[in-house]
């Protein structure tokens, strides 16, 4: 995982300027459109939520940069504005959990949506991510598809390196499971 | 895959392992990363996107607030040097003088003679420790024969002065 931080440090330096904000602003876009988007579509799993998420994300980032006190990394913050959107939109999908879609759901909506092109497997793989409870999905996107280390990860969830690779560990053990049966 | 995960991976499920440098099968239309800026600034403009003032950015501690760091220890370190010194000339020395022997004093004033004047040196306190001599302030009034110092020290300072040193005095 690349450190951001010099690059974060010269991009708030042009967002604290009148005079340089929207440059700093579209650096910002061009430097974490892609993580953020990956980061969304593995939660809300369709492109077009996924697109939609991703633009609410950095329209916030827009009005709310001022309010950036620089005490966690720029991602960190990014990551929990683009977690928010994407938790909202799957939040207003689910039937039974909050934040969570059944497994049948995501598979019906991966099905739907022209961009998925995987084979059984990965519908499986993918709707099983989509049935972990909230914590453990992000746990195991980070670690899988991000791979974050833990410590990084314990910083930017706030959670102890124990608890998190119990919780990667529980939910690995959960997707096999539901690969296997499925 | 980093090879620490993927050993996690091949001990927890050799199947996620197995799959996980394979894609996951999520795709984005073409070209869809390169338009996504023109994208978002269309939504903003339509949505009469505004933002906050700026004066609230925060930028990273390491650039922004070291320099006051360091700026304010400088002045606390200038404040407190100030302190010490003016509290060394008014109070520390008056005090502290009155345990030194006539040859600490002697030879204190031998290399500082050219800040006093002559009559500040010509005074000595008589009393039951002969070896020691208060120092007053300038301003001081003091008895007339009480604080005369006594002629042997007075040749004893001058015998080992140099005549540049009396000449200065003089």
């Amino acid at each position: 995982m690349p450190e951001k931080t010099d690059t974060d440090e010269q991009l708030l330096e042009l967002l604290a300027s009148e005079f340089t904000f929207e440059r700093g602003f579209g650096l910002l876009v061009a430097a974490y459109k892609q993580r953020l988007y990956w980061h969304i579509r593995r939660i809300v799993l369709t492109h077009e939520d996924a697109d939609d998420a991703l633009q609410n994300t950095f329209v916030k980032v827009y009005k709310g940069i001022a309010h950036f006190e620089g005490k966690s990394r720029l991602y960190t913050w990014l990551y929990r504005i683009a977690t928010n959107e994407a938790l909202n939109l799957v939040q207003q999908r689910s039937k039974h959990h909050a934040g969570s879609l059944e497994e049948n759901d995501a598979i019906a909506v991966l099905k739907a949506d022209p961009w998925f092109e995987g084979d059984e497997t990965r519908l499986m793989l993918l709707s099983a991510i989509a049935g972990l409870p909230e914590k453990q999905r992000l746990v195991f996107n980070l670690r899988y598809y991000d791979e974050m280390p833990y410590e990084e990860m314990s910083v930017m969830l706030g959670t102890s390196v124990g608890a998190l690779k119990a919780s990667f560990h529980h939910a690995v053990r959960k997707i096999e499971q539901s690969i296997r049966v499925g | 895959m980093n090879k620490k995960i993927n050993q996690e991976l091949e001990e927890l499920s050799p199947l996620l392992r197995q799959l996980s440098g394979q894609g996951d099968g999520l795709e984005v239309p073409y070209g869809y990363f390169e338009n996504f800026d023109d994208k978002l600034r269309q939504r903003m403009t339509e949505r009469g996107v505004r933002r906050h003032a700026l004066q609230q950015i925060h930028v990273p501690v390491k650039r922004r607030v070291w320099p006051g760091v360091l700026a304010a220890a400088a002045s606390l370190a200038l404040v407190l040097g100030a302190v010490r010194y003016f509290k060394t000339d008014s109070d520390t020395t008056q005090f502290a003088a009155n345990d030194l022997t006539s040859e600490e004093i002697t030879a204190f004033l031998m290399e500082n003679a050219a800040d006093f004047e002559p009559e500040q040196l010509a005074t000595l306190e008589d009393g039951p420790n002969e070896n020691k001599i208060p120092v007053t302030s300038p301003n001081e009034t003091t008895s007339p024969g009480k604080d005369e110092i006594p002629a042997e020290a007075v040749e004893e300072i001058i015998d080992e002065m140099t005549d540049e040193e009396l000449a200065e005095l003089l």
